[in-house]
This record gives structure tokens, sequence and C-alpha cells, in this order.
């Protein structure tokens, strides 16, 4: 099962590790094969430079000599006077350092001696000459620049220089001077020092960019580690929160899968054993999947499966979730001599291509789960968005304005007394007997003008809760799109007697106007209500809330709480923001407390209130215990 | 006379002072089909290159003092332009070691190069100094 190539796997590590290492040995091969080309090229180089000044006293010869000559070959040639007078000109240049000192020049690619300045072994007129190596004279003829090299073919030579003699703007002669070994070695040091520190330079520069290559891969690699469950293999959700933007869901149908009732068998058998059953499955379902899927242990329990639509008809997805979830009921462990069996309820969302982020697939198809919890478990449902908003929409609306609204309350208690600090306000809708949770009113009225309209419900009855009663401390749950309404916050505005009992609960948003809800909040704030941030640890936006909005109170997450007393992780973040807020005057909120253990580990981190289970369920006003 | 022939044998070794004995030795194993005769004992050549006595070689190296009608390659620039038998001349000039054959005496003598030994080829008339100004035009070359 591959992760989409967003990080690496222990052998893709180890293959490009080796090409790398390839790519740097060949690298080094050609360069030190090649070792000394480059070496003479560089000294060459440096040679030419470091000896300007007696390149610039032979110009004033040259200059001479040619000025004598209106033709500099034939006159010198043929003339024998004008010769002696040019050989006696460039025997001004002799020094302790020049051995010999004489022109060339090219006709039909043959050198021929023109003049010479020394009386021993002195050249005859027009003497052939046979260079030690054609192509530097050659070159120096063709781009008309002086050039140096040291001699390596020639004992007894230190070096030559090799001036142009251009006249009309051709080249038509060369002056050839050759120094002496001694002359080439105080040169020589420095030069050797150059090439040296250019080597050290070259190979350093190397070496650098192989641990810049080993340490990218190093990166990517520890990543791996990171997003990883190491025995088995999957993803976890810190993969999930540092890849939502790259993950393209439109490829994907989204499910959610949850092992039904597993607390139990962490309570019964211990979180050791349960923790071996888990990976146990994790790693056999995780095998049923195809290598362009992925499967991310999304909770404890809670499986996110990412199923790719390539050549995969809804069809095959609905045939892959159901052998899943018969692969797990038929699955049995045996623990001290007993069988244990498990179910697992799955909610899946097909059509993908509609929502606009992944968040939203993920929160459908966790509707549909729930869906799936509330019809006996084991089973799987789908989250139909063809036909759920017509029905849904068209009821919702009559209850909406036939007053079936009611709201169940929930106490926030001091962690460190259990006393109520206030309630808050739970959306549910009458039906007759049956109570209709938000999850499956929520997603249907979203971007619809009915939202705004429910909105203004649930404030219209608190304030007749609060009105009613003079002690009571409600916190209402309004969204960012609710606090950029005129008609919002104009009913705010007109209840601001009572803003000192109400705590505003900004609902996670995946796109919010910072600008505009912060200065809704201002305006908020000025009337005298409470600010708090809610469902913290859900979704990749909150962290931008917490930066970019004034807030008085910060709202955890169930899904985050739930695991603090077992996933060091969830601890460490959960302990974090509780100092980050305390030290900014913002008062945590816990919410899903349902033990005793989570609670202490929450007073702990010095977190003020919890709400669940744990204290009471959400209840009717009737039925609240307000003494 | 002895003490001529001295002069002369220090002469010559100090014309060949320095001589690239590799390069003189690849180039003349060049010459196909041909045995030496080495005059001037003080230049070693590689046994790449084929020698043999006086009597059986095809070419006599450095013939300072033999007085034989064989094709010789001579020590000196100023040699080579005045005896027409020797096909070239190996010699030091500027501490550089120069081969020089010539085109014509070559063809002369049914012998052959490989293409590498190209660089060492000059025509007769290079030798010359009115004929290179003459034949190659130089004023108007130049």
């Amino acid at each position: 099962m591959k992760n989409k190539n967003l990080v690496f796997t222990h052998g893709q590590l180890y293959y490009f590790m080796l090409l790398a290492y390839i790519f740097i040995f060949i690298l080094f091969l050609y360069f030190y094969s090649n070792i000394d080309v480059y070496d003479k090229k560089i000294k060459n180089y440096f040679l030419t430079q470091s000896i300007q000044d007696l390149d610039q006293a032979s110009n004033h010869v040259i200059s001479k000599i040619i000025n004598e000559d209106s033709n500099l070959v034939k006159s010198n040639l043929l003339k024998k006077d004008i010769k002696e007078k040019n050989e006696e000109h460039l025997s001004y240049l002799k020094n302790k350092d020049v051995t010999s000192l004489f022109i060339v020049f090219r006709l039909e690619g043959n050198f021929f001696v023109l003049l010479d300045a020394e009386e021993d072994n002195k050249a005859q007129v027009g003497q052939v000459f046979i260079p030690e190596d054609i192509r530097y004279y050659n070159q120096v003829y063709k781009t008309g620049k002086s050039l140096s090299f040291i001699q390596e073919k020639v004992t007894g030579l230190g070096f030559t220089l090799l001036k142009p003699i251009i006249q009309n703007r051709k080249v038509v002669g060369l002056l050839v001077m050759d120094y002496t070994q001694s002359r080439l070695s105080s040169i020589s040091n420095m030069l050797d020092l150059m090439v040296r520190y250019i080597s050290i330079f070259f190979f350093f520069l190397l070496f650098l960019i192989f641990l810049f290559l080993c340490y990218m891969l190093y990166v990517k690699y520890t990543k791996n580690k990171i997003y990883q469950n190491p025995k088995t293999g999957t993803l976890n959700r810190v993969f999930l929160s540092e890849n939502y933007e790259k993950i393209d869901f439109k490829n994907y149908y989204v499910a959610l899968a949850d092992l039904d009732f597993f607390k139990r068998v962490n309570n019964i058998y211990g979180q050791k054993t349960g923790d071996k059953i888990l990976n146990l499955l994790i790693y056999n379902l995780s095998t049923l999947l195809k290598p362009e899927d992925m499967f991310i242990q999304y909770s404890g329990e809670e499986f996110l499966l990412l199923i790719s639509k390539k050549n995969r008809e809804e069809i095959a997805l609905k045939n892959l979730l159901e052998d899943i979830r018969i692969h797990v009921e038929r699955t049995r462990f045996l623990i001290k001599d007993e069988y244990l069996f498990l179910t697992l309820s799955i909610g899946a969302l097909m059509g993908t291509d509609l929502e606009k982020s992944l968040h939203d697939c993920i929160h459908k198809a966790d509707t549909a789960l729930y869906s799936a919890k509330h019809n006996g478990r084991n089973n799987i449902r789908y989250y139909d968005t063809s036909q759920a908003k017509r029905i849904y929409r068209d009821k919702l609306q009559e209850m909406i304005f036939s007053d079936k609204l009611v709201c169940f309350y929930q106490p926030i208690c001091s962690l460190t007394d259990s006393s109520v600090h206030h309630y808050e306000a739970l959306l549910r809708i009458k039906d007759g007997d049956t109570i209709i949770f938000p999850d499956k009113i929520l997603p249907d009225l979203e971007d619809s003008y009915l939202y705004s309209h429910l909105t203004k419900k649930i404030i219209e009855y608190n304030v007749k809760i609060l009105r009613m009663d003079s002690n009571i401390k409600i916190s209402i749950n309004l969204s960012a799109d609710d606090l950029i309404n005129d008609s919002v916050i104009s009913l705010l505005a007109q209840n601001a007697d009572l803003s000192n009992r109400i705590l505003i609960e900004i609902l996670e948003n995946k796109s919010i106007n910072y600008k505009k809800v912060e200065l809704t909040i201002q305006k908020l704030k000025l009337f005298g209500y409470k600010i708090c941030i809610d469902d913290f640890g859900s979704g990749y936006a909150n962290l931008n809330h917490l930066l970019n909005l004034s807030i008085d109170y910060l709202k955890f997450d169930g899904s985050i709480i739930k695991e603090i007393h077992h996933d060091k992780r969830a601890y460490s973040i959960v302990k974090t923001f509780a100092e980050f807020c305390q030290e900014n005057g913002i008062e945590v909120i816990a919410e899903f407390i349902d033990n005793e253990e989570v609670k202490e580990i929450l007073i702990s981190f010095g977190v003020e209130y919890g709400q669940g289970f744990y204290f009471s369920p959400g209840k009717p006003y009737e039925e609240l215990d307000l003494d | 006379m002895k003490k001529l022939i001295y002069i002369l044998s220090l002469g010559i070794t100090l014309l060949c002072a320095d001589i690239d004995i590799m390069k003189v030795s690849d180039t003349l194993s060049n010459i196909y089909g041909v045995k030496y005769y080495n005059n001037d004992k003080s230049i070693l050549l590689d046994s790449t290159v084929p020698t043999t006595t006086l009597k059986k070689a095809d070419i006599v190296l450095f013939p300072a003092g033999l007085d034989i009608n064989k094709i010789t390659i001579v020590n000196s620039y100023a040699k080579l332009r005045l005896e027409e038998k020797s096909i070239g001349a190996i010699y030091t000039f500027k501490n550089r070691t120069q081969i020089i054959f010539v085109r014509e005496r070559l063809k002369k003598n049914s012998l052959s190069l490989s293409k590498e030994l190209n660089q060492y080829i000059i025509n007769e008339c290079q030798l010359n100094l009115i004929c290179l100004a003459n034949h190659y035009k130089i004023a108007d070359v130049f």
C-alpha cells in the first residue's frame, strides 16, 4: 500500500541514497582521472596572470620591431640589416631568467624562425621550427592573445611565454620567450598552493552536496517514521494533518470505520492486549486494499480509508467495504482460552467530487458512520447527498418554523470542585417522540438560507431561558458565517443586557474571513459577550483562529481529549496548548471527559473546566439540577 | 686528426644533449620496413627501433665522419640543407628536439611515414630561403 509518494519507505531511502552515492562517486572518479588536465589548465591560467609584468615589457620591444617594417616577415627574411637591427631590439629583453628569445612565423601549418636574439646555436634565416606542442602556438595565432605554459616535455626550461605580434590586425608572428626553471619554481609554489586550495574547495563542495542530499533523504525518511505506525506500517493522524492539502480527495472514496465496543476489550483484557489485537486487525485490513489506497489510523479504533477511484466503480467500493466488514466479523482472537469476536461499523461517502475539502468528506463519512452505529452497528451506511437534502430540508423547514426546535443543556464544570460554571446549549429537534441530533440536521443546512434562520431561533430560545432564569449562564454555538451575518449580530446586540451570562462558541470552519470575524468579535466584546473557540484540535484551521481572534475561552475537541490517557502525542498537544492558554489569559474547557483518569490529567495541565458524560449528559432545561 | 675527431664527437654529443630519446625512438620505429645503423653511441635508442650493422642498414643515423653511399639522417639543420642524401635531421634547437623529414627525399627513396609523423615533414623548397620566399610569395602572404 503506497503513500502517494509523500514519504519515503525504508527501501526507497536506501535506493535513493545508493543513487546519490553512485552519482557522487562517478563525479569524483571523473575529476580524479582528469585531475592532471585540470591541474595543468589552472596552473597555466594562474601563470599567465602572474607574469603580467614580464608580458608588459615585451610590448614595447614588439612595437619597435613592428614600426621598423611595413611587412615584418618579408623584411626580416630578405633584408639582413633590418633583421640584425630587430634582433638587437629583441636582445633588450634578455635577462638571467630568460634562456631563449626568438620570433617565429607560420606558413601553411609549419613554423619558421624569423628572428633569434641568441648568438650561440643561432637559427639560420627561415629555419624550420618544430614546436614542442603545436596546439599552444596555433591557439595564440587563432586568439591573438598571449599564452604561457609550463614546459613539461622540454627539459631545461621552466615555462614559455608566447606573445602574438599583430600587424594590420593580423597575427603575423609569435614572440617566444623561454624562462628558466628557477624562475618557474619561484612562481610554482604559489601555483601549487592555488591549485591545492581550488581542489580542496571543489571536493569540499562535492562533500557538502553529498551531505545535503543525505540530509534531504533523511528528513523524508524521518517523516515517514513519524507518519507510520511502526507495528503495522499504516499511516497515522499526524500524516493526515500535515498532508491535508496534498491529498487530492476527489480521486478517492472516503470511508470511516470504527470497531464496535472496542473500549470494552481494553477494559477487560488490558491496554496491551487491546493494542495487539488492534495492530493485527489493522495489518490484516490493510492487505485488503490496493497500493494506491490509503489506510490511516484516525484515532484509537477508528480508521479513515481513502479508496482510490481509479478503475473502481461504486459497486466495487461497496464490495470492498463489505469484504472488510465481513473479514472483521469472521476474525476470532484467542485470548486466555477465550475467543473474542469483533464487529466493524463503516460510514462512507462516494460523491467526493462535489465536496470542497477533505475535511468535509470526512465529516460526511462520519455522519454516515453515526447512522451505521445507530442502526445496530456491524453495518455499512453511505452518505446520500442527492436524496437526503430534499427530504430533510423540506421537513426541517417545517420543524424550524413550527417551533419544534429545543435545546438540551450540558454542564461545563470546574475540574477542581465540579461546580457548574455554565451550560452549553445543544440543538435538538423534537419530531414527536424522536429527538433529532444536530449532525443529522446541520450538514444538510450548510450554505442554505435556513441556516441563519436556525441560528436566530436558537438565540431566541436561549434568550427566553436566560430571561426566565436569572442565574443560569449559557454558551451558544455560532459559525463564522453567523458572525458576519448582520441579522444575527443585530439580535445579539438587542439582548446585550444578558451578555454577561452568554458565551459565544465559534464552531470549526474551513474558511474564515478573519478580519470581518475579528471586527464582529470586538463589537460583541464591547457588548460584554465572552468568546470561545470550539472543537479546538479537530481541524487544521484552529491554529489560525488562535492566532487571529481575540478569545476568552478555548474548548478542546473531544476526539483529542479522549486519547490523552493513552496517546503520548495527544497528551503533549493538550498540555502544550493548555500552557499556551494560561500564559495568554485564555481559559480552557475540555469536552468528552468520560473518566476520572482523563480528568486528573487535565487538572495537572491546569485546565479549568470540563464537559462530558463524567459530569452529566445534555438534558432539557426542565430536568437540570440547578441547585 | 684524433683531436679533431674528439672535438667533433664532443660537439655532436653537446648538440645531441637533452634530445628526447622517446620521441626520437617513437618516430624512427614508425618508418616502415627499414633498419638503422646508429653511428652516435651517446644516443641510446629504444629497443623498438630496429638496428643492425652498417653494412645491412637501410638508413644511417648521424653519419658524422663516415663516407658511405646510404640514406642518412643527420644531426643538424645546416647538414640537412647541404646533404641531399639525408632524408631528415634530428637535433635540438632551443632545448627542443627537432625532427624533420623532407617529403621529396622520402619519395625519392621510396620511404613512407605513418600519418602521425606528418607534422615533421616539410617540402624541399622550405629548406631554401629564396625558394621559400618565391614559392610561397611571402610578400603577398604577409
